[in-house]
């Protein structure tokens, strides 16, 4: 959910990005993180671990490892810090990752 | 191999502060920073620093890297955002990561400052791996950076400083914070914050813990409890909240893994936070090549993080024979974070540095003075006046400065109580848009016949507007009385001026206010006459029920009085204190109810 209007902060009109979360097409902003484009979308399971447990993020700054997901093909990806690109095909995370 | 003077690991408040030093000493000076934008934790704190007017207090943190950014010298200073360091290797080699191109670099430099700040700590309890479970500091970046808001309904663990500015910060963002859980009887955070959530009507549960988180793919709930001294759950008083979001403010934890890997002695302090590298006052750690600064070197505040990494930028620039005066420049920097660190405030980080410093402490050290800063109003007092309800030694002076009459009084040390000189004050309220803590009222006695002005300081959409109808509530959120919008003065900081007025009696209560509902009370909806009309005219003297439906109508629509001809005869009653059973309650004619006249047409014979 976008915060529409701040008391504080202005924030800029950013440009509408399409890109794949298992494979369904949904849209991001320009300047999100992956992170912050799936959770604006809904979207809090971020990968789910050898013991089923689902996982979201946690810290946003890169710190904690909580919301690594598979970007393009390549797991582990910290979703938190990294920009989200038109395009870009994001999967929900099963385990400790893989390639396939 | 990227060869650099100084390499600074983190583009916070300390590596931009060390930054300032190393690159104005001519020292080239390479900065790396893991996200893609700089600053920090400052892009993230809209509220206004706490501090000396000197050193950024009164401004809001988002301004702040800018600030220091400015005051870097380019031609020395090159910064790689989206680049973490990885690893300090064995012969001094430091690898960073370029996560935009997936590509490691090496970097040699001479001198390393180490700014990487802080991780946020966690708490076990059922399910605290949920999604919908953040970092405070994460609910920062989401909301403030990206504009996108956690949940709706959060649950804050922990009364500290960052529980309750996130709080706050969620609520300005549109969230609605159903309760602040905090395991100690009183909250670790400002006094000045803690009012500006209370003020909000946000319930804090003292003495409690969360047991466990519920839900299915994210948060649903919380079950939370008291608990006694012992930390002990208090069976009989558990109680489950509804939110979507929990947010996690139990404390930080430096961050200083990189250092460890250089062999550099490292200490576990409590009152710092957790394990640190060992330094001295000028942020040098055990080896001569590593410097350290900020939250890395202990928890602290943003403010005193700044100062730490220019103090460690001077020490890297003397030990590489850049500075000629080293004393001098210690100086300044090193008395004002003794200035930040006075007061019951700032005292357990004190002690934690005095330790690590094996620098002698003395018990007395932590007792402080308190001046008695409340003033008694004198009855004649007919000129507008601001309360100021700071009672903590906090290091703050902004209000000192912003006061055109000299009327506040901080002195050098700014953890001192405000002072007001009443008969200096004239009631202009600048003072009241400075004050970060936004602890400072407005108050005219002299605003209508047995009215008082309270004005304000509010950051909350939307902005009332003048003549709007409010509701005063007191300084728990309760509300105590209806109120008024009498003036909005907008300014340029966003901390807007709203003055209400209240009946006299509730002036001393009224701290913060809530949207009323405008609109009308109706009383005939067929006609949709309202009770404003019908009252004025019964004062223009149409006081019995047959005048008043001759001149309003009323009663004559398709319900034939059924909704309304008993209201109105109560307030004929209560308007002029008669008897209103003997009045005429007019007289209803058929048809009973409507019907379409085509029926008459139609039907019924001769």
């Amino acid at each position: 959910m976008r915060i529409a209007k701040h008391p504080i902060l202005d924030f800029k009109k950013q440009k509408r990005i399409p890109f794949y979360y298992n494979g369904e097409k949904i849209f991001g902003m320009t300047g999100d993180t992956i992170a912050s484009a799936l959770h604006d979308n809904g979207i809090m399971v971020y990968r789910v671990t050898d013991k089923s447990r689902k996982r979201g993020f946690f810290c946003a700054i890169g710190k904690c490892s909580s919301c690594m997901m598979k970007v393009d093909g390549i797991p582990n990806i910290k979703t938190c810090v990294t920009e989200l690109k038109a395009g870009m095909h994001i999967e929900c995370q099963k385990g400790k990752g893989s390639y396939k | 191999m990227i060869r650099t003077d100084v390499l600074i690991i983190g583009g916070g408040p300390a590596g931009l502060g060390a930054a300032i030093e190393t690159t104005n000493r001519g020292l080239k000076t390479l900065l790396v920073e893991e996200n893609p934008i700089y600053g920090g934790q400052l892009i993230k704190q809209t509220h206004k620093f706490f501090g000396s007017h000197s050193h950024f207090a009164g401004t809001r943190g988002i301004y702040i890297q800018d600030e220091l950014l400015k005051e870097i010298k380019k031609e020395h200073f090159s910064m790689l955002p989206g680049h973490s360091a990885v690893g300090i290797y064995d012969d001094g080699v430091i690898g960073i990561y370029d996560s935009k191109k997936n590509r490691f670099k090496k970097v040699s430099a001479k001198k390393v400052i180490v700014a990487t700040g802080a991780s946020e700590k966690t708490i076990p309890f059922k399910n605290n791996d949920l999604p919908g479970i953040y970092g405070a500091g994460g609910v920062q970046t989401l909301m403030n950076v990206y504009g996108v808001l956690p949940g709706k309904k959060i649950l804050m663990i922990g009364a500290g400083n960052i529980g309750l500015i996130v709080s706050y910060q969620l609520i300005q963002a549109g969230a609605d914070v159903v309760g602040i859980v905090e395991a100690l009887p009183k909250a670790g955070g400002y006094d000045v914050h803690l009012a500006k959530i209370r003020r909000m009507g946000v319930p804090v549960f003292f003495k409690h813990t969360i047991v466990e988180a519920f839900g299915q793919d994210s948060v649903e709930g919380a079950l939370i409890v008291q608990i006694d001294n012992k930390w002990k759950h208090l069976n009989g008083t558990q109680m489950q909240l509804e939110c979507d979001t929990i947010c996690l403010a139990v404390g930080l934890t430096p961050s200083s893994e990189i250092l460890m890997q250089t062999g550099i002695k490292m200490t576990f302090s409590p009152s710092l936070g957790g394990y640190v590298p060992v330094h001295n006052e000028f942020m040098q750690t055990s080896s001569p090549d590593y410097f350290v600064g900020g939250d890395a070197a202990g928890i602290g505040e943003a403010t005193s993080a700044i100062i730490e990494g220019r103090l460690a930028g001077i020490s890297a620039s003397d030990s590489l024979g850049k500075e000629k005066n080293a004393e001098k420049a210690y100086k300044e920097h090193v008395d004002y974070i003794e200035k930040l660190r006075d007061g019951n405030t700032g005292i357990k980080v004190k002690k934690g540095k005095y330790e690590l410093w094996n620098k002698p402490w003395d018990t007395s050290m932590e007792t402080f003075e308190k001046k008695d800063n409340t003033i008694k109003i004198p009855k004649g007092r007919t000129k507008a006046y601001v309360s100021i309800e700071c009672y903590e030694d906090i290091p703050c002076n902004p209000c000192e400065i912003s006061c055109h009459f000299k009327a506040i009084t901080v002195g050098p040390n700014i953890t001192d109580l405000p002072m007001l000189a009443l008969e200096k004050c004239t009631g202009c309220m600048s003072c009241l848009a400075q004050c970060p803590g936004l602890a400072i009222f407005g108050i005219n006695k002299n605003l209508a016949p047995g009215r008082t002005g309270i004005t304000i300081p509010y950051e909350l959409l939307p902005l009332p507007e003048k003549g709007d109808p409010v509701w005063g509530a007191d300084r728990d959120g309760k509300i105590i009385c209806s109120a008024r919008v009498e003036a909005v003065r907008k300014n340029k900081n966003k901390t807007h001026l709203i003055t209400i007025s209240v009946e006299n009696e509730y002036a001393e209560n009224v701290r913060h206010f809530y949207p009323g509902a405008s609109g009308d009370v109706l009383i005939c909806r067929c006609l949709d006459i309202t009770a404003d009309e019908i009252n004025d005219a019964i004062d223009r003297g149409y006081t019995d029920f047959e005048e008043l439906k001759r001149y309003l109508r009323v009663t004559t629509g398709p319900c034939q009085g059924r909704g309304c001809r008993q209201l109105i005869m109560n307030m004929i009653r209560a308007k002029t204190g008669e008897d209103v059973s003997s009045h005429s309650t007019g007289t209803p004619r058929p048809p009973e109810s409507a019907l379409p006249f085509s029926a008459f047409t139609k039907g019924g014979g001769k």
